[in-house]
């Protein structure tokens, strides 16, 4: 009974954590990166999870064509600075970094509708397990018609 | 979407929480359930109980091009993998841009949404009311997409599910109903909040339904309103197109195999997805440029077709519809 009690206490706060987490990521997406998509429609997903250095997350979508599109990487500020992502056709050709670029938004189009594959790397800053820096990221697409 | 240490898998944006460890995929679930019982077992000096089994792998499809993009050590330690599927405003505004039209005749009947009364005819049914909640938005139908609304939130209610429609983005619909622009920022509203609560509820699987039984609304009123109207190129290559969203669902139903829920309800799609997936692609090199402040992605893939292709899958899409939909 002394080491249940221990145990079921870290487990509870563990499930409590992930419980917590999740939500963190979905208030911070709410308050911090959903304003990026003004002028778009939400295209109603949500894709939110906490990265830790040296771990990634990929996107798979479909993008018509006719319509324009904002691409917006939405990251915490632990992790922001050194996350970068790309956006890679059906055979791999890299079409768009945002490794160097000034923000993380990619507003596109596609001539003709495809899936487009998009993964988002955390790099590992060589820090040590208990202190790899860590952060919720939320990928946020909106759409609007063509002009 | 796929992790390190935990991965995770996103439909649709709907995401499936899982574990990846020595290579294989648990469910966060089944290995909290784990833990929880080996450590009680032990702290009792009773035996180990035994591990969760590991659960399906993520689809082939698509991480395997993933895989060999980031490097498979990368991979390993990815922690999310997201399979967008789209929510069914998108289609709906691509079938209004392309020149469709409002049919009333061809929604379901919102005075039903009680009678339907099994966790998978809830799950067909709130994907369907959402759709043409999104169809009626659309196309400004404001009054009917009210209908929808409520239609939605009665099954949703019945499935738990609460956060899309909670009390201040109802009020927010009903204020702004003749507002369009306004309707179609609550629709999208609904749809991430939706997303949102059964990701971080770990329901996944029920989310892949709803959005499936939506997406099949989807082809259906599409493909209708193409049969009836005059030929329309446009709206043929956006119910064409509809293979690539029928190649993320085929994938997401493969990672979800060895789930009971989507082994009973795959069925029903089957016959949509597989048809869809019969239609040929061209494939050319992708080009990029800039236009206007923003990239233009040229080239890459176009779905071939056919009249009778588009015939079938108008024909298949009202089977999928009618027989989700019956009660």
């Amino acid at each position: 009974m002394r080491t249940i009690l221990p145990t079921l206490l870290l487990i509870v706060t563990t499930l409590g954590f992930s419980n917590q987490a999740d939500a963190q990521c979905k208030s911070f997406t709410k308050r911090m990166c959903l304003s990026e998509l003004e002028g778009y429609t939400n295209n109603g997903q949500y894709n939110g999870a906490v990265l830790f250095e040296g771990e990634a997350a990929s996107l798979v979508q479909t993008f018509y064509s006719g319509k324009n599109y904002r691409l917006y990487v939405c990251a915490h500020e632990a992790i922001s600075d050194s996350l970068y992502y790309e956006v890679r056709d059906y055979k791999k050709t890299l079409i768009h970094t945002s490794k160097g670029a000034e923000s993380n938004i990619f507003d596109f189009s596609v001539e003709s509708t495809q899936q487009l594959y998009l993964t988002i790397k955390v790099p590992d800053m060589g820090t040590g397990n208990e202190l790899k820096k860590n952060g919720c990221v939320s990928v946020l697409v909106g759409f609007k018609e063509e002009n | 979407m796929v992790t390190i240490g935990w991965k995770h898998i996103s439909i649709l944006s709907l995401q499936h929480l899982c574990l990846f460890q020595s290579g294989k995929i648990m469910r966060t679930s089944n290995l909290l359930l784990a833990i929880l019982a080996t450590a009680i077992l032990s702290a009792c000096g009773g035996e180990k109980a035994e591990t969760a089994a590991p659960k399906q792998a993520a689809s082939d499809i698509d991480t395997s091009m993933i895989k060999e993009e980031i490097g498979a050590e990368l991979y390993d330690r990815t922690k999310s993998m997201f399979y967008a599927m789209p929510t069914p405003l998108e289609l709906q505004s691509l079938i209004e841009q392309s020149g469709g039209f409002f049919r009333e005749d061809l929604l379901a009947d919102p005075q039903k949404s009680t009678d339907y009364q099994t966790k998978e005819q809830e799950a067909f049914a709130l994907g369907v009311f959402g759709t043409d909640m999104s169809y009626s938005t659309v196309f400004d139908q404001q009054q009917d997409a009210l209908l929808y609304m409520a239609a939605a939130q009665r099954v949703a209610k019945k499935m738990g599910i609460r956060d899309p429609f909670n009390a201040t983005l109802m009020e927010r619909a009903d204020k702004n109903q003749a507002n369009k622009d306004s309707m179609l920022l609550i629709v999208s509203e609904i749809y991430w909040e939706l997303n949102s609560q059964l990701q971080d509820e770990n329901r996944n699987q029920i989310g892949l339904i709803v959005l499936a039984a939506g997406w099949v609304e989807g082809v259906f009123l599409g493909s209708k309103i193409l049969e009836e109207g005059s030929p329309n190129p446009e709206m043929e290559r956006v119910i064409a197109d509809q293979r690539f969203i029928a190649s993320q669902l085929d994938a997401l139903f493969k990672d979800y195999a060895n789930d009971p829920f989507i082994a009973q309800t795959e069925s029903r799609f089957r016959p949509l997805v597989d048809r869809l997936l019969a239609l040929p692609v061209s494939e050319s090199p992708t080009t990029t440029r800039k236009e206007g402040g923003k990239t233009v992605i040229g080239g890459a893939t176009t779905v071939d077709y056919t009249q009778e292709d588009l015939a079938d899958i108008t024909r298949i899409a009202e089977e999928t519809r009618n027989n989700i939909m019956a009660l």
